[in-house]
């Protein structure tokens, strides 16, 4: 784990050294000369080698001190516990809406594939990973909130709202457009996998004794989880960190935006402490991934 | 289950997606009001909330809704009407004289009665503090961040001093008219918030302008009150909340939804619904180029009738009126008709490829030649680049000038333009917007004396005719005599064309209907006090 966060941190910051451009842009007028932008670049400390920057920024950080933006001169640590925790927000709810969706309509459409809800599972399964998320964003948008006017289109809250029901009307359009791809990737996995349990030997013994059909479902749903556990588990990160283009069309100030910003205003700081913590994040989930394996699956746990 | 539902599921795609975008074209907009009727809520083009500090970040349009709401300087600008470019009017100073016996030294009479937000009253002490801080690095509060927005604008200040409470002075390196002009972007921070908050201050501003600071929450929005004090009288509205919202359909949205009830440019194709659900579309001209910097150091720019023919070779008209939905007006020199600094006698580039063709020829390139512009993808008053870049570049082709587009992100673009033309790498010329606001526009994009570093005169162009004109417009205390040169420095510049001239934006916002008593000036800035919503 250490390695390759040690190597998350190398690689992101040898690459922002890479790319031309310069935080003290965002800080000057289009009109400012070249001698004021070096001049407020000295003065900034940012003119320092290359090692001296990152052991600097190394040191701090392993005292947990992710230091300031230099264009918003906040504290890093404070504007990624805020945007942390609004990707969560949004990463939950889109978990929500496609967890339960892919798994209510992956194994129904597994048991009747003839019925209409496995043809909307697959039409589902189909557009879900095909449509960019970004363009179903707009399109939610423009049928709920500017023809019906149903939702918001922007923001966490409304003008001088607030509370958990203001926020859950905030959410819904992000967390569909987000968990898509999700809900689409999903229902056909769960779909198939289910499909090919109820096949086989077990399942026809379980049949041959007459087990009621309560049982049998269990039975297939204990056995297809260790498969979902790890697809939902790469799904999760994919939700914290794949959100960019749904936070900037609904205005929702998660990591994703955040992150971006600061690569737009070469924002050192920020880019590289938000991109260790989404990596340490990636991190924990494959390790918890790995440990509910171990607990849902005892062929595992004898291995 | 496989070929039927694979037809099925495609149909039914098909059919969804026409639905779909059928039903959004159709969409009328049924709720047009906020619910907080005495909020004025802005959708912002910028990416970021602007800094609080005196010197926002975002560009112009952090000193529009930012800077200037929060604060003041001893000069601002006079926005009160829309039928001629915005002048400078009286802020912090009631009024400044120079002295007879030396025109260096620059008197500021003070308001007597302001105070900042935090409640600390505001005085020439006050004054001496914000100078510090931005042009003092000795001083404790001195701030490079906060400097570097204004850096250009302390260049001609050789001292300033406080005489009494109310009395500040300021002395010039040399003659130098524009000093006013210069201060409108100085603004005025509480001493004794600068002091407490230190580091946290951008958290707890506290100017003496219109608005108060409220609070802010980042990527989101940053709400401030009315200031019921307010020396200039105090704005209708009680709330002013912004928005940022970097992508244009999002903005579109917000309006039409009533989330919002200020759009900064909505996109284009919306204009004729928007208008025709009772929306306010304002447009008006304002001090915005959108220009090609050429590299004059090398051929085939060198040559003033290569550079004439790419002026002769742009449909503008086109451009303007197809492209961009009327949203901008061609340009053909650096300031727009009507302004007191655009010359009627200045070469006329009309659309006139046959001319092109013919100049071209006699400077020597009758099959013409390849060049390569370095162009940006986004960035603020750069328009929409890509579409508008591929359109010159059509328009060039057709008579013989093959450019290269070299789209560049706009950081990277941003730093290599500050640092002129690269001799390691083929650039003949940069894309980059400018706001030709005050009266160094000449001086600082043309004059001799602002080559790179010294300037953004990157072209290198040098016309000592034009210097001298620069210098007396620079000399001189009359506003009228100083136009009358910068008029003359307008056709210089025009007929030279180290530029090519494309267009002037035209500013578009769009506002709900029930927001009154908003004037759009031609400025890059806004009057927000005299809104109200009804």
């Amino acid at each position: 784990m250490i390695p390759t966060l040690l190597g998350v941190s190398i690689i992101v910051f040898l690459m922002l050294q890479i790319v031309p451009g310069d935080p003290v842009n965002s800080l000057l007028p289009p009109d400012a000369t070249e001698e004021d932008r070096q001049r407020i670049k000295q003065e900034l400390g940012l003119d320092k080698s290359l090692i001296g920057q990152y052991f600097s920024w190394l040191g701090n950080t392993l005292q947990g001190d992710f230091g300031r933006s230099i264009i918003k001169r906040l504290e890093v640590t404070d504007l990624l516990f805020d945007a942390l925790s609004n990707t969560f927000i949004l990463a939950f709810g889109a978990a929500i809406f496609a967890f339960l969706l892919s798994l209510i309509i992956g194994v129904y459409s597994a048991y009747h594939p003839k019925s209409w809800i496995a043809s909307l599972g697959n039409i589902i399964g189909l557009t879900g990973v095909s449509i960019p998320n970004f363009w179903a964003a707009l399109i939610l948008i423009g049928i709920f909130s500017v023809m019906l006017g149903w939702l918001p289109s922007t923001g966490m809250k409304g003008v001088g709202g607030g509370g958990i029901g203001d926020t859950v009307m905030h959410l819904i359009m992000p967390a569909i457009a987000v968990g898509m791809t999700t809900l689409g990737v999903m229902t056909r996995m769960i779909r198939s996998s289910v499909v090919d349990l109820l096949q086989k030997d077990f399942i026809i013994t379980l049949q041959a004794k007459g087990a009621s059909s309560f049982i049998i479902l269990m039975h297939v749903l204990k056995n297809c989880t260790p498969t979902i556990l790890t697809v939902a588990g790469l799904q999760v990160g994919y939700l914290i960190g794949g959100s960019v283009l749904v936070e900037t069309v609904f205005s929702w100030p998660g990591v994703g935006q955040l992150i971006y910003q600061g690569i737009s205003q070469r924002d050192f700081p920020i880019i590289q402490s938000g991109v260790l913590v989404i990596s340490i994040l990636f991190v924990i989930i494959n390790l918890v991934v790995d440990i509910l394996h171990a607990v849902v699956d005892p062929r595992i746990r004898e291995a | 289950m496989g070929p039927n539902f694979t037809k099925f599921s495609y149909k039914t795609i098909i059919l969804l997606i026409i639905v779909v975008v059928t039903l959004t074209a159709c969409g009328g907009n049924n709720a047009t009001s906020t619910s907080e009727s005495k909020s004025l809520v802005i959708a912002m083009s910028a990416a970021n909330i602007p800094s609080t500090d005196t010197t926002p970040t975002e560009g112009f349009e952090g000193y529009r809704f930012v800077g200037h709401q929060l604060y003041d300087g001893l000069v601002g600008w006079d926005l009160t009407q829309g039928d001629e470019p915005a002048d400078i009017a009286p802020g912090l100073a009631e009024s400044w004289e120079t002295s007879k016996e030396d025109p260096n030294i620059w008197t500021f009479h003070l308001r007597k009665d302001v105070t900042f937000h935090d409640g600390s009253a505001f005085n020439a002490d006050s004054v001496v503090f914000a100078f510090d801080r931005i042009s003092n690095p000795d001083s404790e509060y001195y701030n490079a961040s906060t400097a570097g927005g204004v850096l250009s604008y302390l260049k001609y200040i050789d001292s300033y001093e406080k005489i009494d409470d109310y009395t500040f002075q300021i002395k010039t390196k040399e003659v130098y008219s524009f000093l006013p002009y210069d201060l409108t972007f100085i603004l005025i921070p509480s001493t004794e918030a600068v002091k407490e908050y230190g580091e946290d201050y951008l958290s707890h501003p506290s100017g003496t302008g219109p608005f108060k600071f409220v609070s802010m929450s980042q990527g989101e929005e940053i709400v401030m009150e009315k200031n019921e004090s307010y020396w200039g009288g105090a704005p209708k509205v009680d709330q002013l909340i912004l928005k940022p919202m970097p992508d244009a359909s999002a903005r579109l949205a917000a309006l039409q939804s009533g989330q919002v009830n200020w759009a900064e440019i909505p996109p284009t194709e919306s204009i004729e619904q928007l208008k025709s659900s009772g929306f306010q579309v304002l447009l008006n001209d304002y001090p915005h180029i959108w220009p090609y910097m050429l590299n004059l150091k090398e051929e085939p720019w060198n040559d003033v009738r290569v550079r004439q023919a790419a002026n002769y070779a742009i449909d503008r008209e086109a451009l303007s009126t197809s492209l961009l939905n009327g949203v901008a007006k061609p340009a053909t020199q650096v300031l727009y008709e009507g302004h007191p600094w655009y010359n009627e006698s200045a070469t006329k580039y009309t659309y006139n490829p046959e001319k092109a063709k013919a100049l071209l020829a006699e400077a020597g390139y009758p099959d013409g030649f390849d060049t390569t512009f370095v162009v940006p993808t986004s960035g603020s008053g750069n328009m929409w680049p890509l579409e508008m870049n591929e359109f010159v570049q059509k328009n060039l082709k057709e008579v013989g000038i093959n450019v290269k587009i070299e789209a560049i992100e706009w950081q990277t673009l941003i730093t290599m333009y500050r640092a002129g033309f690269p001799d390691d790498k083929e650039v003949d010329a940069y894309n980059v917007s400018l706001a030709p606001i005050a009266p160094w526009t000449f001086d600082r994009y043309f004059a001799t004396s602002s080559f790179i570093p010294n300037g953004t005169n990157i072209m290198e162009y040098s016309n000592k005719e034009l210097d001298e004109i620069i210098k007396k417009a620079r000399e001189t205390f009359d506003v009228a005599e100083r136009d009358k040169y910068l008029n003359e420095a307008g056709k210089i510049v025009a007929d030279d064309a180290p530029w090519i001239f494309v267009v002037h934006d035209q500013n578009l916002r769009v506002l709900a209907e029930n927001v009154k008593g908003f004037v759009q000036p031609q400025s890059w800035f806004a009057d927000l006090k005299t809104i109200s919503i009804e």
